[in-house]
């Protein structure tokens, strides 16, 4: 979907995880889980200081 | 001879009652033709008969829409007529949702074609144009008597049952509408004839309209994540439980915000979502997979950002239509602006 966001013009496009799950990987542990998320928001948040 | 018979539909304006002032007017019927529907009348001729005039104000049209259009419905069952014609609304906005209301009415209720006119921004567009056939017009009365007999040319071929055109040739919106026909060339050669014109710089027309999109330029990058405010925003169609504000599950042109106050993360028993464009189950399993709630609360906890908003927004992004894209972002950002946000993430599924 990253090329469908770009064709329309949208200027900061980061790769989610999967489409059913944008933040989040269900096969990991919970903790783990929230680690991943926390790690993948805090390169969004950077993409926003750019 | 057989007349065919039309009802037109017009507003307050229009009708010679007057202007804003009359503009909560409720329905009148006049068994002529007046204003618009008298210049069809005329340009039409002699096979045509306006059998009717609806007359009705702007504001109660859509302060009144559920009684309006059982008035409009009780006129048609009356009235019988061959055809609806209403407008053209130009690009006034509240008169185009009634133009285009009176129109789709007649089509859907009773099987009778109907047009009106509007300039393409009109409002109504959006919302009627793969119902009914929409001429399209200036944003000016001034192009009346243009506009009238575009509307007369394409209801003489609809009532005499010829074959419609395309947008182009007949003038209307484009109403998105895809029909097959049979062409002389096949579409090879087609297409190689319209590659060899482009190589060699001669005009040519594509068969498939690509939309052109914004440019939107890049909003300045935050200099200090630590001091921003970052809110989260959605089109996974995340809804508190029983979708308390009736959210549309497709082509959604609206968002509701949904306070996140001191949860630590989202629990999802406390959600529903009404997106039938992925699996959800992931999403109601853990709604932070995409409304990342816990992280943002402990970010902000760590000082890596100033301030997590408190609400996160939310809209349904299944077929939605770029203009109702446009609207959906534009009023968030009106709401974000004013409560001093800084940053946005949006999620997509």
């Amino acid at each position: 979907m990253i090329a469908v966001a770009e064709s329309v013009g949208a200027n900061r496009i980061f790769p989610a995880a999967s489409i059913v799950y944008p933040l989040g990987n269900p096969v990991l542990q919970r903790d783990k889980e929230r680690e991943f998320r926390v790690s993948l928001v805090k390169k969004a948040l950077n993409m926003l200081t750019e | 001879m057989t007349k065919w018979k039309i009802v037109y539909y017009i507003n307050q304006f229009f009708g010679q009652y007057g202007g804003e002032d009359v503009a909560g007017m409720g329905m009148v019927v006049r068994n002529e033709a007046i204003g618009p529907a008298l210049n069809f009348q005329q340009s039409f001729g002699e096979q045509a008969e306006i059998v009717s005039t609806i007359i009705c104000g702007d504001n109660y049209f859509n302060e009144h829409r559920e009684d309006a259009e059982n008035q409009v419905l009780k006129i048609l069952e009356e009235y019988q007529p061959d055809m609806v014609v209403a407008g053209p609304a130009f690009s006034a906005g509240r008169y185009g949702v009634a133009c285009g209301t009176v129109c789709a009415l007649a089509e859907e209720k009773f099987g009778i074609p109907a047009i009106t006119g509007m300039y393409p921004e009109n409002p109504g567009v959006i919302m009627f144009r793969s119902k009914i056939y929409i001429i399209q017009t200036s944003n000016h009365a001034r192009t009346m008597t243009k506009e009238i007999t575009k509307m007369v040319s394409l209801s003489k071929k609809i009532l005499n049952k010829q074959q419609i055109g395309n947008a182009k040739e007949e003038g209307t919106i484009l109403r998105g509408l895809v029909r097959n026909v049979r062409c002389e060339k096949k579409g090879t050669t087609r297409a190689i004839d319209m590659l060899l014109k482009k190589v060699r710089n001669e005009p040519f027309e594509t068969e498939t309209p690509m939309e052109k999109f914004d440019q939107v330029e890049k909003a300045p990058a935050i200099k200090d994540l630590s001091k921003a405010t970052i809110a989260i925003a959605t089109d996974g169609g995340l809804y508190p439980v029983g979708n308390p504000d009736k959210m549309p599950f497709i082509n959604s042109n609206r968002y509701a915000p949904y306070y996140i106050g001191d949860k630590e993360f989202l629990d999802g028993r406390d959600y529903c979502i009404l997106h039938r464009g992925y699996d959800n189950e992931f999403v109601l399993e853990s709604p932070d997979r995409l409304v990342p709630v816990d992280s943002l609360k402990m970010l902000e906890k760590e000082k890596v950002i100033g301030k997590m908003y408190p609400y996160f927004l939310s809209t349904t992004g299944l077929n939605t239509s770029l203009e109702n894209s446009k609207i959906i972002a534009e009023n968030m950002i009106k709401r974000l602006k004013e409560d001093g946000v800084d940053g946005v993430i949006l999620t997509s599924t």
